[in-house]
């Protein structure tokens, strides 16, 4: 899957707009990953609470939303940058990769709550860049 | 499972049985509907569904839901070849379809954890539809309804929306074989 000049525009944009609000972005977009797929809290049996007023929470999804800034910083290199991403969560951690693609349409819907706006055009690219992280980070599995 | 959560709102006709009574007569008439599949509405998460069905330009959201999912989903403008590249909320193609889908959806929401469509998703089906499409423009609807009411789209009311375009996915689905 290819990014156009165009997607990678539109991605480098994003990542301005919400690389100081990691901490807010990033908590509500794992609340409603709970929220709506609560199987995925399997995966995080210490937290104490699994809404975005959680510390835990917080820390994490600023961790996830951190990483994906820092994903957009490397358009041309996705794989080699999220290599060790990947073997962490392939090896390690061993979360089941549908789950990144259900959180990448949580992320999307995220974006449109707390960005001024979500252009088709945005929307897509943002799209494409979360389709190309998740399948980054399952390519370690097997 | 909670029993009172299974049993849709046209149910309530049980409300002088005993609890016991209601319990048996949900089990009846819910295991003629319940498959490993369905998802389920609480009574809360219906109620959202129906107010929030009722304040939007139903016309206008679906539109543009439209025009997002052939956007960003392209592949979804398969069977659209008569609308010959005009895949605006504008564009009069989309705007008939769009007519379509709010009928339906009309349709739907009245009809939660109970929704029929047995006919309308062998039509689909007949056309050539992929069953993922419904998912894909039950996401763009999330997308316009986070738009729409931002912070007010909270997690739970996001999770009832989810849950219920699923549930419309789900019925759409039904006929398929």
């Amino acid at each position: 899957m290819v990014l156009s000049e165009a997607n990678k525009q539109e991605i480098h944009h994003v990542a301005d707009l919400i690389k100081s609000k990691t901490a807010v972005l990033g908590a509500d977009a794992l609340a409603r990953l709970f929220e709506i797929h609560p199987q995925t809290k399997t995966y995080f049996p210490a937290f104490t609470g699994y809404d975005a007023t959680n510390a835990q929470v917080i820390a994490h999804g600023t961790k996830v939303f951190d990483a994906v800034v820092n994903a957009a910083g490397h358009l041309d290199d996705l794989p080699h940058h999220l290599e060790k991403l990947a073997k962490k969560h392939g090896t390690e951690l061993l979360v089941d990769p549908h789950n990144f693609v259900l959180f990448s349409d949580i992320i999307v819907t995220t974006l449109a709550i707390h960005l001024p706006t979500l252009t088709p055009a945005t929307h897509t690219a943002v799209d494409k860049f979360l389709e190309e992280i998740a399948h980054q980070l399952s390519s370690k599995y097997r | 499972w909670v029993w009172s959560e299974i049993c849709s709102a046209a149910d309530y006709k049980n409300a002088d049985k005993t609890p016991d009574q209601h319990q048996l007569s949900c089990a009846r008439s819910s295991s003629e509907r319940l498959t490993d599949k369905m998802v389920v509405l609480t009574k809360e998460e219906l109620s959202y569904i129906v107010e929030i069905w009722s304040q939007v330009d139903k016309k206008l959201i679906t539109a543009r839901a439209l025009e997002r999912v052939f956007a960003v989903y392209p592949w979804t403008t398969r069977l659209f070849s008569k609308l010959n590249g005009k895949f605006k909320a504008t564009d009069i193609g989309v705007q008939e379809h769009a007519a379509k889908v709010v009928s339906a959806l009309d349709i739907a929401v009245k009809n939660i954890n109970n929704i029929n469509f047995k006919q309308l998703s062998s039509d689909h089906q007949n056309i050539g539809v992929d069953t993922q499409n419904f998912k894909a423009l039950g996401q763009t609807f999330l997308v316009e309804l986070a738009l729409q009411y931002k912070l007010k789209f909270t997690p739970k009311k996001h999770a009832a929306a989810h849950k219920f375009f699923k549930q419309v996915a789900e019925a759409l689905s039904s006929s398929y074989h």
